[in-house]
This record gives structure tokens, sequence and C-alpha cells, in this order.
């Protein structure tokens, strides 16, 4: 992929998360029956958290890295 | 052993020897450059996890009790905002690095023209909107204390006769003087606080570890996810309301994902702190899993809390109170030093970051006033205001937090003192996110957004927090002020279903973000402002070093005295020296360069901030007003500059697309020209060998007088014939240039094929008889209509035929005619036995002039022209003329029409 198209996946992945957080998409999974004895919700969202994560982890070694600022670095001297 | 008062107090003084030590051997190192370690991703990722406090530690037990999984908010915002790093927190950091940006408040300042004003109202309102933010951490370890000398008989050792309020006010008082000896032993040129940071990333190890302990713990005596989840469900505990997912859901993450950005002490780690612009990289997924770990297991923590301890016990302390009451008093102190840890490090980074907010946007400006003259000679003069400062801000915050404790000690529960303080903060962000991406927002507008924000923040959340402790504001939240209904603090302008937080949040950051906006366009831009604003907008384009906004000249002993105020005697010498090297002048003939002021500048910037460094650079480097508009002009020519090149390229893109489309058209000229020419050389020549021979037989007639009559009727007679010949040739050039240009009428009609071609036949018999070739019609389509002018049809046809005849050249000549239908299309071939065409004249035989070998030399010679005529005609009426392989061994033609009817 472009250097552009993984930026563009990255915005789209975190406006996901987003959407998957709020309403109306977490009332999908508001239900009454359990599962493995835990509320469906509860296991949606740390599902969802997980997921997140990954794909941060994913994100955080394709992403383009940036040339470095023009401005002179400070450091050489402390 | 048995947990006392005494016990733990003197524990987490211990730990906070400890913990000093650990700032101190990490600073140390950092002098001897071998700290790598300390500048490690993961570490910088656990500074940043300062975030949670002991609010996560104690008080999102507390949420989860109370109403479910709404505690989760709090951390899939920040998660977002990290999973988006590259948008904002990447812009944020590359920003502050290249500005050397000290705070959230210089960062602001910085952006809208390095403005004092807006640096002093953000500090005052950061000071303000996290007084809440400490008391919770206050209110946090006196608990925490108290649930511990509350557990046994003799708990309470010597705190016997101390009050809560006792309590909390030594707390504040160890921790402010904790916090001065952590953070204001030294004026840092970059304001990065190595040890510091060692230290917190330490706690984010020891508060992550409790907390995961003790929900191990819980799932062991509780037997498991499974029965905790189904004995808090036959308890009658509703884990999650029914509204859980509304408003207050969306509020929580929004609030939670601006915190992470505007709360003074995470942009103090996140970006401040920052050493390595990828270290963001690592955090953007090692944080958010940080969250997650953290919040695991809190569920279980507070359900298992709730059904097995006895009613009325504050689910906040459920984290501590479980292990004391399961007589694990080991884990109970681990469990107490965890959330210990939790609160400290928030205290100690977000009075840090504050401290130096107030020391360089309040303290700082007032002292410049106060001394007008730069000649201060003490080097260490500024440097030991700005600690002085410092110290003095870290016991204010400190004290201003205990102050809050003391009016709301009445509510028990801590994250609503939390939200209160992310909902203050986050009237930061409209004017954050316009720095970041909006060129046109103004000092003025942002100035006014950020206090009508405050303003309605103040009324509807931070006000009704002192309800239980003041009648006077409890009386304004039911009936609103002085009567007013649509002024009451949780139902502005009558807005009265929404949840009070969600409803805070929407007011204060709705009425705020358009005065931003709405501001902005209605008011216009200082100079400076200008420029920051391209500075801030284009942070990844990379340029040359361009014009800063001082420029002009300055006496390099002025500039000198400046540099050693604030950055003391070695640094300011290190500084000079090396630009006395790189000019290769002796210092004291120093012309300082634009260059060099700029550079000093932002060095100074780093240690007093942006507004100030301005103001006392200006003091001493004259001509900067001037300066100053002709750099906002040339931001404005490179801004136009830049644009007007895109546009040039575009254009250019077009142009050259043109370009190449004229080069085409332009061969083709070329090669209809170079037709042209040799059709009018092939003409002349045509004409001419006729005309030559007219005109020698003439001159003879003419000068011959006593010719024969004989041999004078031989020479008309050949002139006659030449003429003819001329005539017929011009009347055929004549036709196929018409033909070709169109411009004879021409109408297509309905004909019958078959009738031009039986037409055609008779007409050749006649031809065919006197050079004794046998002319033959094999098979026939019959009755076949095409669009065609039959006259012109039968002219091809005779034309081909006769060509047939006439250029046969065989010993018994044959010519055999068919005509068929194909694919719709109507079919004729004309084919003889002759010499036929050569491979090398094929390509050329339907060129005007061609002749083939007998068409030259026999006695038929022709102009050459009946070929290409007949071509034309045939594409008039959109069919096709061509040479193919015949089935007899001489030429064969083929003509094709489209059929219109059967």
């Amino acid at each position: 992929m472009t250097r552009r198209k993984i930026i563009g996946a990255s915005l789209f992945f975190t406006l996901f998360g987003a959407i998957a957080i709020f309403p109306p998409v977490i009332w999908l999974f508001q239900t009454d029956d359990p599962l493995f004895g835990v509320p469906l919700e509860v296991l949606y969202i740390f599902g969802l958290w997980i997921a997140l994560v990954i794909g941060a982890l994913r994100f955080a070694a394709a992403l383009p890295f940036d040339e470095p600022s023009s401005v002179e670095s400070w450091d050489k001297d402390q | 052993m048995t947990l006392t008062a005494d016990l733990v107090i003197a524990t987490a003084i211990a730990y906070v020897g400890l913990l000093f030590l650990i700032a101190y051997i990490g600073d140390s190192h950092t002098r001897r450059r071998a700290g790598s370690f300390l500048r490690s991703p993961f570490v910088y990722t656990l500074s940043i996890s300062v975030y949670c406090t002991s609010w996560t530690f104690y008080g999102a037990v507390g949420t989860a009790a109370r109403s479910g999984l709404e505690f989760v908010t709090i951390y899939l915002g920040p998660t977002l905002v990290f999973l988006g790093w590259w948008f904002i927190l990447r812009r944020l950091v590359r920003i502050s690095h290249d500005q050397r940006i000290t705070s959230i408040a210089d960062l602001v300042s910085s952006r809208f023209g390095k403005s004092s004003r807006l640096a002093v109202l953000i500090t005052i309102l950061a000071v303000i909107a996290i007084a809440p933010y400490i008391a919770l951490q206050l209110k946090a370890i006196t608990s925490s204390i108290e649930a511990i000398a509350g557990s046994s008989e003799f708990g309470r050792g010597s705190l016997e006769g101390l009050d809560d309020v006792g309590l909390a006010l030594g707390v504040a008082a160890g921790m402010a003087m904790f916090t001065i000896l952590f953070g204001t032993r030294n004026v840092d040129a970059k304001e990065q606080h190595h040890g510091v940071v060692a230290a917190i990333a330490f706690e984010a190890i020891v508060k992550l570890t409790a907390l995961i302990s003790v929900g191990i713990f819980v799932l062991y005596i509780g037997g498991g996810i499974d029965p905790i989840f189904a004995n808090a469900a036959r308890a009658g505990i509703e884990i999650n309301e029914r509204n859980a997912f509304g408003d207050r859901w969306v509020a929580m993450t929004l609030l939670a994902a601006s915190a992470v950005i505007c709360l003074p002490r995470q942009f103090q780690v996140t970006v401040v702190e920052n050493s390595d612009e990828s270290h963001l990289r690592t955090a953007s997924w090692v944080f958010p899993g940080y969250m997650l770990a953290m919040s695991l297991f809190i569920l279980p923590i507070a359900l298992y809390g709730l059904t097995s301890m006895p009613a009325g016990s504050n689910p906040d302390m459920f984290t501590l109170t479980l292990p004391l009451a399961a007589g694990q008093d080991g884990l109970a102190l681990f469990a107490f030093i965890g959330g210990f840890s939790s609160a400290t490090s928030m205290i100690i980074l977000e009075s840090i970051a504050l401290s130096i907010m107030v020391s360089n946007h309040i303290v700082v400006p007032i002292m410049l006033r106060m001394t007008a003259n730069t000649g201060v000679d003490d080097g260490q003069g500024v440097r030991a205001i700005i600690l002085n400062a410092r110290r003095f801000s870290i016991i204010l915050i400190l004290f201003l937090g205990f102050g809050y404790f003391y009016l709301t000690r009445g509510s028990d529960a801590l994250a609503p003192i939390g939200l209160i303080s992310f909902t203050g903060v986050a009237q930061f962000l409209p004017a954050i996110l316009a720095s970041l991406f909006w060129r046109d927002a103004s000092a003025k507008a942002a100035t006014a957004a950020i206090i009508v924000g405050f303003i309605v923040w103040l009324w509807s959340s931070f006000m009704p927090s002192f309800s239980s402790s003041s009648q006077l504001v409890a009386q304004i939240m039911t009936q609103g002020p002085a009567g007013i209904t649509w002024l009451r603090p949780q139902a502005l302008f009558g807005l009265e279903n929404l949840d009070p937080l969600a409803h805070a949040v929407f007011w204060s950051l709705f009425l705020n973000t358009s005065v931003l906006i709405i501001g902005s366009l209605i008011t216009s831009q200082s100079a400076l402002e200008h420029v920051q604003a391209a500075l801030f907008l284009n942070v990844f384009r990379n340029r040359p070093e361009n014009a800063g906004p001082l420029r002009g000249s300055a006496a390099a002993d002025d500039l000198f005295l400046v540099a050693r105020r604030v950055l003391g005697h070695g640094r300011a010498v290190a500084l000079f020296s090396e630009e006395a090297k790189q000019a290769r002048m002796p210092w004291s003939s120093l012309e300082p360069s634009p260059a060099f002021i700029r550079k000093l500048e932002r060095e100074l910037a780093g240690s007093i901030g942006a507004a100030s460094a301005h103001v006392m650079l200006s003091k001493v480097v004259s001509g900067d007003a001037i300066s100053l508009e002709e750099v906002m002009q040339m931001a404005d020519e490179t801004q136009q500059a830049i644009e007007y090149s895109q546009e040039l390229e575009k254009t250019s893109n077009e142009l050259r697309a043109t370009a190449e489309k004229l080069e085409v058209a332009n061969q083709q000229l070329r090669k209809v020209d170079l037709q042209k020419d040799e059709f009018l050389s092939q003409v002349s020549h045509e004409v001419r060998t006729p005309m030559t021979a007219i005109r020698a037989f003439s001159e003879i007639l003419l000068n011959e007088a006593d010719l024969e009559d004989q041999s004078r009727e031989k020479f008309v007679r050949t002139i006659h014939k030449e003429s003819l010949r001329l005539t017929s040739l011009l009347d055929e050039i004549l036709d196929l240039s018409a033909l070709e240009r169109g411009e004879r009428s021409w109408e297509n009609r309905p004909v019958s094929a078959e009738g031009a071609l039986d037409q055609a036949l008779r007409v050749c018999d006649a031809l065919a008889r006197q050079n004794n070739t046998k002319l033959e019609a094999l098979e026939r389509a019959r009755n076949v209509t095409v669009l065609a002018e039959p006259d012109r049809l039968s002219q091809v046809l005779i034309n081909l035929i006769s060509n047939a005849i006439k250029y046969n050249g065989a010993i018994q000549p044959e010519v055999e005619v068919r005509s068929r239908i194909e694919n719709n299309r109507y079919v004729v071939e004309v084919c003889d036995n002759g010499l036929g065409i050569a491979e090398e004249e094929r390509a050329r035989i339907f060129d005007k002039f061609y002749r083939g070998r007998l068409g030259e030399t026999g006695p038929y010679a022709g102009a050459g022209l009946g070929l290409p005529i007949s071509r034309e005609i045939i594409s008039r009426m959109n069919g096709t003329l061509d040479l193919i392989p015949g089935w007899l061994e001489g030429a064969c033609f083929r003509v094709t029409l489209p059929i219109i009817a059967r």
C-alpha cells in the first residue's frame, strides 16, 4: 500500500474504533443473555479493546516514518 | 503483622524515599549519558500511564460498583487518541520540539502570536480546573489510610485525635515538600525531567502489579470469573443499567479523549518529556494495552466487593478493603502502595507541569516588567527566581486542591470529582485543535472562546459540586439564580433531560467552539500570529530555516546578558562560543546573525516559555517591529507562492498534454502537406506529358507550311487525342479532389446492388469481346438493396472490371465476377487470371497516380486515378474496396457494402 493509503487506513481504523464504542453500535450487544457467565457487552467491549490494541500494534509498524525536523537538534550539548 | 496507620505511613515515606533514589539515579545517569534505558520508548509509555491515577486504582472500582461498565470510557477515549496518534499527537510532539514548547499554555500562546495574555489565562484556568483532581488524590490517600486505620482496634496509632481534614492537610504538606525536592532542583533547558520520568515509570509498574495482584486474589477467593458474575446476578446487582450507553457514555468518552491531550501533566509527559518522536509509535499501542490491563480486573473486584462486603461499605476502597477483610495484610499493604503510587505520580507531575506554567507565564513576565533594564549582572538571578516561583506554585496548587477537598468533603464518590477537572481542561481542546489544523483561528477568538467555555464550566460543573456544603449553591441548583429558571446550572436554557455531566460538556464545548469559529471569522490576526500559524500548520513540510519572528540587529553583549540571565553562565558561554566558532570571529566582534537570534530565542523559550522569551529578546533586538511586517508579508508571499506553484504545476501539466496533442496534429498536417506536394508534382508531371506532345505537334503545324495534308491531319488528330486525354485527366483530378473534400452533393439512396452490377457487366461486355477476354459471372446474390448512388456504384464496378480486362496480359485472358452476402454485407469480387499485382506494389496500388506495370506502358495507359477514386466513392457509401488474394492467379478486388434490405 502507498504511504497515503496507510495513513487513510489508520484514520479509518481510529474512526471505526470510535463508532464501535458509541451508540448505536454498542446497543447491538446489550442483551440479557450472558456468554460464558459474563454479560455480552462486557465481552464485546474488552474484545474490541484487544482488537484495537492489536490493530494499533500493526499500524505502529506500518505507518511511514517522518523526515527528521529541519530545526537543529538540541540534545548535542546536554 | 498487623497493619496500623503508623506502619502504613512509615511504608509510604520509605516508598517515597525509594522514588527519590530512583529519580536521583535517573538524573545522574542522564548527566553521564548512560541513561539510554531511561530514554527507551517503554519508559516513555510507562510515564504516560500517569494518566491512571488513584482514580483508576480506587475510583474505577467504585464507578464499576455504582454504574457498571461506565468506567471503561475513561480509558477508551485515550485509547482512541493514541490509535489516531498520527493525526494529533504526532503533530503536537513535532511542533513542541521545533518550537521548544514547555507546557500546554505555552503551546496555545505560541500558536496565537506568543500571546502573554492567553498564556496567563490558560495557566490560571488550568490551576483552577486541576484543583478538584488534586483533591481527588488527597481524598484517595486519606481514605485509604483511614480504611487501614479503621480495620483494627489499635490501627489509628498516632493518628488518634486527627480527623480526615487534618490527615489530608498532612498529606498535602508532605506531597508539596516531596514535589519541591523532586521537581525543582534545576531549571532544565528543555524542561525535561529524566529522573522524575524514571520514578513515574517505576510507579506505573508498581500500581499495575498491585492492581493485578488484587484482581488475581479476588478471582481466586471468588472462585473465578463465572461465579463472581453469577453471584452478583443472584444478589440482584444490575451490572449494566438500561441506559448505560447513552449521552453520559458518549460525553465521558469524549472528555477522556480530550483530557489525555489537555491535562497539563499528560501534555508534560507525552509531549514535553518526549525525547524521540518515534517513541510515540510504540506508545500508540503499549499505552492502550496498559490501560486495558489496568481495567481487566476492575469489574470482578467491584462485583465481588458488592456481594461479599457488608452493605454500606465504600466501594471506592474495595481494592484495599477486600484483602484486609480476608486477612491478607501483606497484599493490603501492597494495594495501599499501589494506590499511593498512582496518587503520588499524578500529584508530582501535575504540580510540576502547573508550576512550570505559573512560573513561565505569570511570574517571569511580571519580573520582566519590574526589571525593565536588562543589566542584571547575577547570572543565576532569573534562574533563582524561576525556581522559587515554581516552589511557591507547587505549594499553592496543592493547597488549592486541599481547599477543594475541604469544601466538598461531604460527598464521598471519587469519580465525579475527576470528571469535573476533565470538563474544565477540555475547554482547551478547541483552541489546541484549531492551532493544529486551522490557519485563520485568531488569538482574540481563542481567548474569548476559552473564557466562555470556562464560565459555562464554572457554572454548570464546578459550582454544583459545592451543593452539599453550601446552602446557597443548593438553592441556585434547584431554582436558578434569583429565580431565573433557565439559568439553573444543570438545566441551562431549559435543557433538562440530559445527564448533568453530558449537559455541562455539551454547553461548554458547544459555546466554546462556536465562539472560536465565529470569532476567528470576524477578527483578524496579528503579524506574529500569522507567522506562527503557518509554522504550526506546515510543521511537517521540510523548509529551509525560515525567517523567524525576530529579525533585526542586536549587540552581542546585550544578547549575552539576556542569555546568561536565563540559561546560566555556562550554557550561555557555550552557545556564544559555538556561534563565534562558526562565524570564525573573535567573541568581542561577533555580530549576531538573525539565525543566531532565532536560535537564542528558541533556547530561551525552552526555559521560560515562548511569550516571555519573545518579550525578553525584543528588548535588546532593534528593528523587530518593522521586520515583523516584512515577515508577515514574506509568509504571505510564501504561502501564495506555494499555492501559485501548485497552480502552475497543474497548468503546465495541462499544457504538456495539449502540446502533445498539437504535436500529433502537426505531424499529420506535415504528412498531408507532403502528400499535397507529391500530388501537385504528380499532377504537373501527368499534365506535362500530353502538353508537351500538343505543343510539339502544334509548333510543327505552325512552322512547317509545306506539310502534306496527310501528315497534317495525323498531327491534328494526335493533338486532339492528347487534349482529350488531358481533359479526362483534369476531370478525374477534379472529381477526386471534390470527392475527398466532400464538396460534391452526394445522396445515397436504396438501390438494387445487383442491378448496378448487371449494368457494369453489360458495359464491359463489348470491351471484353474486343480484347478476346472471357468475362464470366459466377454465383450471384439476388435481390440485395444497399444505400448507394447508383451511377457511382456502376462507375466503380465498371472501373474494376475494365481494369481487369485492360491490364490482364494473359494469353487466354479471363475475368470472373461473383457476388454474395456475407455477415449481412454485400460482397462483389472481380478476379482475373493475368499477371496480377506484384507483392511490392500491393501497398501502393490505391495511391494517386500510381500505375501498375501494364498501366504505364500498355495500350491503356491511364492516369492512375481510377482506383483512388473508386475507393473514395465506396467509402462514401460506407463500404470498403480491397485488394485480396483471389481464386485465379491474377489480381482480385473486393467491394463490400452494408445491406439495408434483401
